[in-house]
Parts: structure tokens; sequence; C-alpha cells
């Protein structure tokens, strides 16, 4: 039975291993999409896999990772969905110039397929839903939808078509547009962009032959539309490379319609290594194992099972502090390092692969705060030997993971990194780092917070168990507090003196900011409240569960509602009613734990006057 | 005496109140409670309003400054009670109350003598400039021409981040006997051209069309506006004619016109005290045609198929091909009068009478073969002010009708035109309205003002926009010569001139992040180069007062826009820094000492070797009907016992 008990942690973590190595293989009457993965194309801003541009722009219309055939409900990656997306559409039939050109300009579904009809789009925004009238269990829209929808008007008397209206109001002074216009503008761009993705118009995959082709110079780069639909003769293609290209595009796509799939992969691949030979002359062509280290890093996900494997950390160490099993303890700490490991990788992968730095996105964010969060963990809870603490900032680490894996971090589009150079770049490192950290800092606070909320809310005897609780609680608390108030200090000097250096402006008052200052000032005030003895253990928790909403509210502010650099969420897509959910939900946890722990005490007050006296150093 | 000891007390405990704590966390909290209702602002009612109700108010700089005297009476009562008590030097607390210090004054500095602006250049071009231009400020220039030569008179204003409410007024003062006065200011405005009833009831007609597909949705809408000589519009595939008949008789020609014996040079009605007489024109040139018996006679002198203004001041045929019918008449009147008149196939109603002054008893409608009807719709507006309309459908006409406002007319092919307005006498009414602009949408819509300007007991209204190319500058003839206005931006001078250079290649690899970069010149007034640099993000050029910052990014994919610099001038830089840094150090070791503190004694507490001192300072003590409690700290904090608490 000892055997058996001691063995387990590591058949567990060997079928977790088996189930990370393991992929699933793909079905022999399913296409080998992994060809389609890595071609190469220009989203404008960079050159990157396929399955990359794919992912985020599913991700971006419905908030979903990958989803279902409409036909054999069998999951599909965004890979597959796009490439039968195009395979099918049926305007490849006739690639004459003339063709493509109308096409182009068209806004209707003539012959809606099996795509067509997939709910594709989230919508949420409450007045589009309305306008649109959607049933309230009805979260996506399909093209098809859209295309025949109609929209009811005050100022017209009957219904409008929601594509002939948007055309209208694209003709007209873009600001002066209200919300549910710029909403339905939006939505009709979004049908306007699929019919150009399906008709591969935007997809950008060869750069044009004889120029220097960027990634950021987008005319620089031909759609498989202009490679498909252009006269190409021995004048303007030289080298018969982009009609060898369009007859293995299209006989890739016979093949596909047929069901013969070694042709299809055959035709596929030779797609694949001309469309590389086409790329040569493009100097910022990524090589193929950066490719792959993309490919890999977008089916492997590691924040996905990093975020997995600190919430098995958490519950595992607070199992084995709970019942002291020292072995649940220890695979609780060994899973901890492994997930802390993960997420570092995928970090650095992310960063080589993207070019991005540290704090640029959501995704990165949400990596650094979440390693930050552990690492503060492991090392008070070394200092004061509680692994509960540890167990808390694995379960920070898990959330933080989750907000970084999930589709939402999709949607805000990552800050444009700048070049290192001089006291600029080592300011914005500073400030990068310092707030990351910061943010970890308060996070895992919060964590303790809540954690120590909980146990106040569970337990009838006020006096002695909080004041054992209170002193872990407070001491972690106040050091977390500590090095998160030092860290946004100097996130926000650095990123200040980075401002002036580059903006030459210092401080401007800008939401961000001005939210940040208030975090600051307010988590300062929490600290001066405990040195003046103002708030003991109890306050410390309350407080700091309440400040961290400004944490939130700051992220929400700067993103959601007065986001600078354009980073603005679409409201349109997304709701920003979640945040307020969660804001809600944590205010009323904090003001239950007040009620409940008041309504102990004044009963133990009853009881025992003279010991809550004596021991009431936990308020 | 009294009034001194008074003032002493008062002033002692003002002073004690602004030296406490109590008062540090009092203004953060009112400083915390702007800046709330600031982000608000922002957020309802965009970035400039925050700037101008809150940032850049006058209170908030006051609430600032108050909060620097607090910190600095703070100081100075640490530093008395230092000496006072002997004891050890605060030295976290102080160093960071000099550096907020420090931080304020320059933020102060930059508030009174700083300048922030922006200068832009054309990208791709290369272009130059000697000044930049503030965005705080609005100027308004008046140059005035006097014999003494030209006179300017520029008027620099705040003019605030909302529409001015109505009434409101600015006197920009007088100058050589005009006087300019603002009467109107619309912050983002919109220019617009729109018809309106015409109060005077001596302009053409105006109807506002809409066509419309078999599902009545909207395709376009358009105004179709008419001179006495008619009008047209022109909406998608289709045309539209609004024609102000001036006698009743011409309902005929529009609603029945010859169509069948029109013969080569086509037929001429002549409309002559209530009556219409047709008579075709073949054969007829150079011949009298009697208008029925009423003794008045047409004289058809000349024949133009195809007619052209000469440069003698009549008319010429440019070929004998029927494209613009036009005949040369001649009206013998009873009295003996002759006059000339003109009558053009493809504009019926057109006269030359603005031309010779003359005005013609007898109305002509010249209807020849060569017009062709176009597809669309035709009105016509009775003298009464009754409209009829007729459609032409794939080439021909449809019977009139009398339409009104609201009726639909069938165009074929599944459209339909529907009357939206429709003013009987409409005229222009142009000038800027309000519009609401989104946020972070920039300044598309520039500031408008109504301008009044009064010159000898006359005054009139002009509407200018900010800094817009069309619209900023306005001429106005007066009893006292031209005077030029302007509305823009201040402009100020950056010391030197500014060469954008064409751009090279500034773009970035896949691997390599994009930066902002710009290639430009300094150039002296004797135009000698003095530095030449590459504008990149991280490195912004400081030539001068000013630094430069590029605002935008490159964007090769659109060469025609501007590049923006941020032309700051910051006089409060190195104070802020040192306060930054001062802050940092001072609090990293207040927070230090707190915490050792903070955990030395949370982990004696919770070992049990607390002894001595600390022993007292940890255990609660009850003085005097008070509970003295422990603080993390070890400051004991009074609170009044509860009725269960006492000893």
């Amino acid at each position: 039975m000892t055997m058996i008990v001691r063995a387990s942690p590591w058949v567990f973590a060997l079928r977790l291993a088996m189930a990370l190595v393991c992929v699933p293989v793909a079905a022999s009457e399913s296409p080998d999409w992994s060809t389609w993965q890595h071609l190469r194309v220009s989203d404008g801003e960079r050159i990157q896999p396929l399955d990359s541009l794919a992912r985020t722009m599913l991700q971006r219309a419905s908030l979903w990772t990958s989803i279902s055939d409409p036909g054999s409900g069998e999951p599909l990656s965004a890979t597959a969905l796009y490439v039968q997306m195009l395979l099918e559409w049926h305007g490849w039939d006739d690639v004459s110039p003339g063709v493509q050109h109308a096409a182009a300009g068209s806004l209707h579904l003539p012959y809606p397929d099996r795509w067509d009809r997939l709910p594709l789009w989230r919508v949420d925004a409450p007045p589009l839903r309305r306008a649109l009238g959607l049933q309230p269990d009805q979260r996506h829209i399909s093209p098809l939808e859209v295309s025949r929808s109609k929209v009811q008007l005050r100022d017209r008397g009957g219904d409008t078509p929601l594509l002939i209206w948007a055309a209208q109001l694209a003709a007209r002074n873009q600001e002066s547009l209200a919300p549910l216009e710029r909403q339905a503008l939006h939505l009709a761009g979004e049908f306007r962009d699929y019919l150009d993705w399906r008709g591969g118009r935007q997809l950008k995959c060869v750069p044009r032959q004889g120029r220097s082709a960027t990634p950021e110079a987008g005319h620089e780069w031909l759609s498989l539309s202009e490679v498909v639909g252009t006269p190409w003769d021995s004048t303007n293609d030289p080298l018969g490379l982009m009609r060898s290209l369009r007859d293995r595009f299209l006989a890739a796509r016979r093949a596909y319609l047929a069901g013969d799939l070694n042709q299809f992969d055959c035709a596929s691949m030779d797609l694949r290594d001309l469309m590389s030979q086409a790329g040569r002359s493009c100097e910022a062509y990524p090589s193929s194992r950066m490719l792959s280290a993309e490919v890999f890093w977008n089916q492997w996900r590691p924040f996905r099972w990093a975020w997995i494997l600190f919430l098995l950390a958490a519950a595992m160490t607070a199992c084995g502090a709970r019942k002291d099993w020292k072995w649940c303890r220890r695979s609780g700490w060994t899973l901890a390092v492994s997930s802390l490991l993960v997420v570092l990788v995928g970090l650095v992968l992310r960063s080589v692969v993207t070019g991005r730095v540290l704090v640029a996105g959501i995704s990165e964010w949400g990596a650094g705060v979440a390693s930050g969060a552990v690492l503060l963990g492991w090392t008070i809870a070394l200092l004061d030997r509680r692994s509960w603490i540890m167990s808390v900032a694995a379960l920070v680490a898990a959330v933080s993971l989750w907000c970084a894996d999930s589709p939402l971090a999709a949607l805000v589009l990552p800050r444009q990194p700048l070049t290192p150079d001089g006291i600029a770049a080592v300011s914005w490192i500073v400030h990068g780092i310092s707030l990351s950290l910061g943010l970890s800092a308060l996070a895992l606070a919060w964590g303790l917070a809540n954690a120590a909320l909980l146990r106040w809310l569970r337990t009838d005897e006020v006096p002695i168990v909080c004041q054992g609780i209170g002193g872990d609680v407070a001491r972690a608390i106040h050091r977390c507090l500590t090095i998160g108030v030092l860290c946004l200090v100097t996130g926000l000097v650095s990123g200040a003196i980075h401002a002036d250096l580059t903006q030459g402006r210092f401080w401007s008052w800008q939401p961000h900011e001005i939210w940040l200052l208030l975090t600051l000032v307010s988590y300062m005030g929490i600290l001066q409240a405990a040195a003046t003895g103002r708030i003991a253990a109890f306050g410390l928790a309350v407080c700091n569960a309440g400040c961290f909403m400004l944490v939130l509210m700051t992220w929400f502010v700067a993103t959601f509602l007065l986001g600078a650099d354009g980073r603005r969420m679409n409201l349109s897509v997304a709701s920003p009613g979640f945040v307020l959910l969660i804001m809600i939900m944590q205010l009323g946890y904090v003001s239950l734990s007040v009620y409940r722990y008041r309504r102990v005490r004044e009963l133990a007050s009853r009881r025992a006057p003279s010991v809550l006296i004596a021991n009431d150093t936990s308020r | 005496m009294v009034v001194l000891n008074y003032c002493r007390v008062w002033g002692g405990r003002a002073w004690r109140f602004l030296a406490s704590s109590r008062c540090t966390v009092f203004i953060l909290l009112v400083l915390a409670m702007a800046l709330v209702f600031g982000s608000w602002l922002e957020l309802v009612q965009g970035r400039e309003h925050a700037q101008w109700h809150v940032y850049g108010a006058g209170w908030f700089a006051a609430l600032l400054g108050l909060l620097g005297v607090n910190q600095l009476a703070v100081w100075a009562g640490r530093m008395a009670g230092r000496r006072e008590r002997c004891g050890g030097w605060p030295v976290g607390e102080s160093l960071a109350s000099a550096g907020l210090l420090l931080l304020l004054l320059g933020a102060a500095q930059a508030y009174v003598w700083g300048v922030q602006g922006t200068v832009s250049l054309p990208r791709g071009q290369e272009k130059e400039t000697d000044v930049f231009r503030d965005p705080s400020r609005s100027v308004i220039t008046l140059v005035h021409s006097t014999p003494r030569g030209k006179v300017s008179t520029e008027i620099v204003a705040a003019l605030g981040p909302a529409d001015w409410d109505a009434g409101r007024e600015l006197d920009l003062g007088a100058s050589h006997g005009v006087s300019v006065r603002m009467v109107k200011y619309v912050r983002h405005a919109v220019h617009y051209c729109e018809w309106v009833a015409d109060e005077h009831s001596y302009q053409g007609p105006a109807l506002l069309l809409r066509l419309q597909n078999a599902r009545d949705d909207e395709v376009a809408t358009q105004w179709l506006a008419a001179a006495p000589s008619g009008g047209e519009a022109i909406l998608g595939p289709t045309g539209y004619q609004l024609w102000p008949l001036p006698v009743t008789t011409m309902l005929e020609d529009f609603e029945r016109p010859p169509v069948e014996s029109l013969g080569t040079f086509g037929v001429l009605s002549m409309h002559y005290q209530g009556r219409m007489y047709r008579v075709p024109i073949d054969g007829a040139v150079g011949t009298q045609l009697p208008v029925g018996e009423t003794g008045v006679a047409v004289e058809v002198v000349h024949y133009y198929p195809d007619a052209r203004p000469s440069p003698q001041g009549g008319f010429y045929s440019r070929s004998e091909r029927p494209g613009n019918p036009l005949l040369e008449l001649k009206v013998h009147l009873r009295d003996g009068q002759t006059m000339t008149a003109w009558a053009f196939a493809k504009r019926p109603l057109l006269t030359m009478e603005g031309v010779t002054g003359e005005v013609c008893p007898v109305r002509f409608w010249y209807h020849h073969g060569a017009v062709t009807p176009t597809p669309g719709a035709d009105f016509a507006q009775m003298p009464d002010g009754m409209l009829y309309c007729r459609t032409t459908v794939h080439d021909y006409r449809t019977p009139v009708r009398r339409v009104q406002v609201g009726d639909t007319v069938p165009l074929g092919s599944q459209f339909n035109l529907r009357v939206l307005q429709y003013l009987p006498h409409a005229r222009q009414d142009m000038g800027f309205r309000s519009v609401a602009v989104s946020q972070g949408a920039g300044d598309r819509n520039e500031a408008a003002a109504l301008l009044e300007l009064c010159y000898d007991g006359t005054c009139q209204q002009i509407w200018l926009q900010r800094g817009d190319p069309e619209y900023r500058f306005a001429s106005v003839l007066t009893s006292q010569g031209r005077v030029m206005l302007s509305f823009d931006y201040r402009k100020l001078p950056l010391g030197y001139t500014l060469r954008a250079c064409p751009q090279r290649g500034v773009l970035s690899d896949g691997d390599k992040p994009a930066t902002a970069v710009s290639n430009i010149e300094l150039v002296d007034e004797e135009g000698r180069v003095l530095r030449r640099q590459t504008l990149t993000a991280s490195q912004p050029l400081q030539a001068g007062l000013y630094r430069l910052c590029p605002m935008t990014k490159v964007n090769p994919q659109r060469s025609d826009d501007s590049q923006v610099w941020a032309v700051t001038y910051d006089p409060g830089r190195i104070a802020k820094y040192a306060g930054c840094g001062l802050i940092l150090i001072g609090l990293s070791i207040m927070l230090w000492r707190r915490v050792s503190l903070f955990c030395r004694l949370a982990w004696s507490a919770e070992a049990g070797e607390v002894s001595g001192e600390q022993t007292d300072r940890l255990e609660p003590s009850i003085t005097q009907g008070r509970v003295l409690v422990p603080s993390p700290l070890g400051r004991q904090r009074a609170r009044s016992p509860s009725r269960s608490q006492t000893p």
C-alpha cells in the first residue's frame, strides 16, 4: 500500500508526460494539413506561418481556438478550417482576371456553402445584438446570416440590409458614428474580410519577384488571388515560378475536391516548396527552423499546459499542507518547477519567433506575472517555511496563465516593440520588468489575501485562529506589498523617463498613468495604515483584496476603455462585462468576509470578552 | 494685539494641520477623486475635455501645489521634531518628501514655462519649416490695409474643448475702425451646404430625392435644386431635372411634347397671354410667325444645329450635326418694339434675359428630335407651386402625374424614386455645424468660428475653420479697404529651419522590430546645414531649446501623409529626474526598514522570543480605560474599549 501511495505521483507524472508528448495522429482519411501550416505568409507586419495567421484570425473573430466541422462534427484546427474554406471557394472555378476582379468587388454570397453557414463571428455588444435580432442564446453569427441581416432603424420606415447600411456608413464621417453604427460597420468589415480571405485576396503568400519584399510592405507581397488570377507569361514571369505555383495550387484543389488525398498531399508539398523557392529573394524570409518553432509553439501551447500544471501543483501542495503528506507536497513542488520551466521556455520561444519583448501583449504579460508570482511565492514560502503560500502562488500563476492563453489575448493588439537603443531601451526594459514583477507581487498578495479571507470565512473561533493566520498572512502580504509598491514606483518612474526620452513628455496624465498612480497611492496607503497600526492582519487582507481591483481597473481602462497605442479591444466582439463581473464578485466576497468576521467577533466577545481583548491583534 | 494672537493661534493650528499626515491623506484623497473624475470625463467626453477641466485646470495645479506645501511642512516638522527629540534622522521619509517636492517643482516649471507642440512636414518630399504649432492656443489674425500699409493684429486665445453656448461671445477688439467679435465657436466642425426654405420667396425650388430599390432600401439621397432655367442632378445611372415653369401653359409642353411631328428643325411652342401656339420650324427660318391673333409676331432669325457661344457675344454653330439646337428669334410686339430671344432645345427654360436686360413677354419651348430623354425623372413646378413629374423608362416617357412629399415614382428596373422634401423656394445654407467625434479620432474635424466683422455701422458674419487649407482664410472688402481674416493655431519659432529629407529604406525585417525613422536636417539662417540626423523613436533630436520626437510610425503604404514630430521644451526635466531618484531611494529605505521591523516583530511573536521592551509593545495594555493595541510595527494606537471590554 505504501508503495502504491509512493508511486502514484510518478505514475501520474508519467501519464501526464505521455499526454503532453503524444500528438493525436490524424486519421488516414483526412488530409495532412501540416504542409499548409508551414506556409509562409505576410500579414503586413511580419512573416509568419499560415498556422499562426489562421489561429489569430479565428480567435479574433469567434474567440475560439478550434472549431467543429459543420458536416462531420469533428474538431478542426484553424489551418484546416481556413484551407478548406479556401479550396472550396467556388471562385477558383474560373480564374480569368475579369472574374477574379468581379469577385473582389462583390458583397454577396450567390452560392452559399457549408462554410458560409458556419457561425463564425461572436457578437457580444448588446446594441448590435438587438439590432440584428439575435436570440439570447445565440452568441455567434454566420456570414450568410450577416449577408441577409436587416436592421431596424428609427429614422427609416422599414428594415435596412446590414451590408447596405454599412456601405452608407462607410461613406460618412467616421468620427461622427454612434457606437451601434461603428459595431455594424465593424461586422460588415469582417464580412468583407471573410470574402477576401476566402477568395485568397488577403492571403499574401509570395514576395513579388525582383523587388525588396519586406513584411511591412504588404503591397510587395502577392496574394494567392493575384498569383492564380494574373495572366502570367514570359515577360512578367520569366522563370515560370508563378505559373508553376498557380498550377500546383489548382492541382491541389482538384485533388482535394476529388478526395484524392495522396495527390493532394503531393501537390501541397510541391506548393510549399515552390513558395519557399519564390521567397528566397526576400531577405526577411524566416528559416524553416524558425517556422517549425512557431508552429510547434502554436500546437504545443505551453501556457495552457503551464496553467494546468500550476493548477495541479496548487492542489497538491494545498493537499500536502493540509494532510501533511510529504509526497504530495513534494510532487506539488516538482510540478510547480516543471510548470515554471515550461513558462520560461514558452516565453523565450515566443519572444524569439515573434520578435516581441516581455510586455508586448497580454500573453507576454500573463506569463511574466505568473513567473514572478511563483518565484516570489517560493521565496516567501521557503523563508517562512509555509508551503500553503506556494499553493496560493501556483494558483495565482495558473489564473494569470489562463488569461495569457485565453482567446481574449488575441483581441488586444500587441504593442510594437522598440529597437534596443541607449537609455531609452534600458528604461523600457526596466519599466517592463519592474511592472511585471510589481504586478506579480500584487497578484500574489491578492491571492494570499483571498486565501486568508476564505480561512476566516470558514472558522468560528476568531481570536485564536485569526491570530495564527494573521501572523503568517500579514507577514507574507506585507512583504508582497512592499516589493509590489517598490516595483510599481520603479516601473512608473522608468516609464516616465522612457516617455520623456522617446516622446518628449514626462507625464501627460494618460489613463494608464493615472490608474497606475491611483493603484500605487492606494497600496502605499495600505502600507502606511499597517505601519501606523490602523489595520492589522484582517484589515490588510481586506484592503489588499479590494485594492487589487484597482490593478484590474488599470488594465481594464488602459486596454478596453481608453487604450493607448491602438491597443483598445474591439468591443463589438467581446463585451467588457466579464471584468466588471469579476470586480463585483470580488467586492461581494470581501463584503461577506467582513460581515462574517464582525459577526463571529461579536459572538466571541459575548462569550469571552477578556480573551478577545487579549488576542485581538488581527483586526 | 488680540487679532495678532488670534491670527497666531489659528495660523499655528493651520500650520500644524498642514504639516500633519492627515492633511497629506486628505489631499491625496481629493487628488484621487479628481483623477477618477478626469478619467471618467475622458471616457465620456474625450481627452481634450479632461485636459481642459481637470489636468490643465488651475485648481488642479493648486491642488498639486498644496501637496507640495504639505510635504514641505511635513519635512520641516520632521526636522524640528528631530532637533527636539535628538533622535535619529528619518532618512527614508525625508528623501521621499524631498523627492516629491522636487518632482512637483519640476512639474510646476513645466506647467508655467514648458511648451508642447507639433511640427509636420509632408513625407517623402524635401520641405522645410522654421515654426511649430502650439495646439493649446489659437490665433485669429486680422490684416487690415491702411494708407500707410498693411497692419496685422494677432489675437491669441485658448478657446476650450467644447462648443460655445448660444449667446456666448468674445470681443476680439478693433483695429482701424474694424471690430471683430467671435459669436459662435464649434470645437469639432463639419462643413455643410444644404437647402432650406427661402423666406423671401425669390429663389428656385429644391427637392430632396431618395433612390431606393423594390424593398425600399435606400440607394442614394440627393438634393435637386433649380435656378429659373432649371436644374439637374445625377443619382447613379439616372438623371433628374427640375423645371420651374414660368407660365401655366408650359405644362402642356411638359405633359404632351410633340414627338411625331418634329421634322428636321423641330417645333417651337410659344406661350403668350395664357395660350400656347406651336409652329414647326422646318421652312420657317427667316420668316415671321404670328403668335395667334394677338398681333405679336416671332421671327426665326437663325437656326444653329450645334450652337456654341462666340467670342463676339452671339452664337455660332460648330457643326451641322444637331448637337445643341438653338433658335435665334426676334419678337415683334404690338407697339412696334422688337426684342431678341433665344430658344434652346436642351434647356427649354433658359433665357438670355440676364444678359440682355430685357424681359420678353413671350415664352418659348423649343422641341427638337435630337434631344432624347435620359432615363430618370423630370419634375415641373407650376407657378402656383404644384409639382408634376414624368419619368423615362427604357426611352419611353410615362404619363405626367402630380406628386407630393412622400410620393414614390417608379423608375423601372425595380428602382423607385421617393420625394422626401419639397421646398417651393429654397436657398443654400452654408456654414459649419458641430459633429460628435469619437475617442482618439484626432483633429480631423477642426474647430470653426463664426466671426462678426463690423465697420461703418455694417456687420458681416464669416465662418472660418482653424487650420483648414480652404476655410481658414477669408477676405472682406470694406469701405476701409480689404480686410484679411485667418484662424489658425499659434505658431512659435523653432530658432532654426527644419528640413525633411526623402525617406531612405527605413523598414525593418521580421526579426527586428519596426521604429519610426525620419531623416532631417537643421539649417541656420544663412542656409548652412548645422546637423543632419536620422530621427528614431529612441533617439530624438535635441536642438536649441526644443526636443523633437517622431510621433507617427513610418508607413510606406501611405506616401502622401505627413511626418509629425512632437516639439517639447521642459525646463523642469532635471528636477523631475532628481525627484524621481530621491523618491526611489527614500521609499526603498523606508520600506526596507519597515519590512525588517515587521518581520522581526512577527517572527519574535511567533517564536515566543519576545522579551523586554518588545514584550511590552506586543502585549496589549490597558491604561486609563483605553485599550492600547500593538501594531505590527510596534506603535501603539489607542482604542476606546467596548462595553464588554471593561477591565
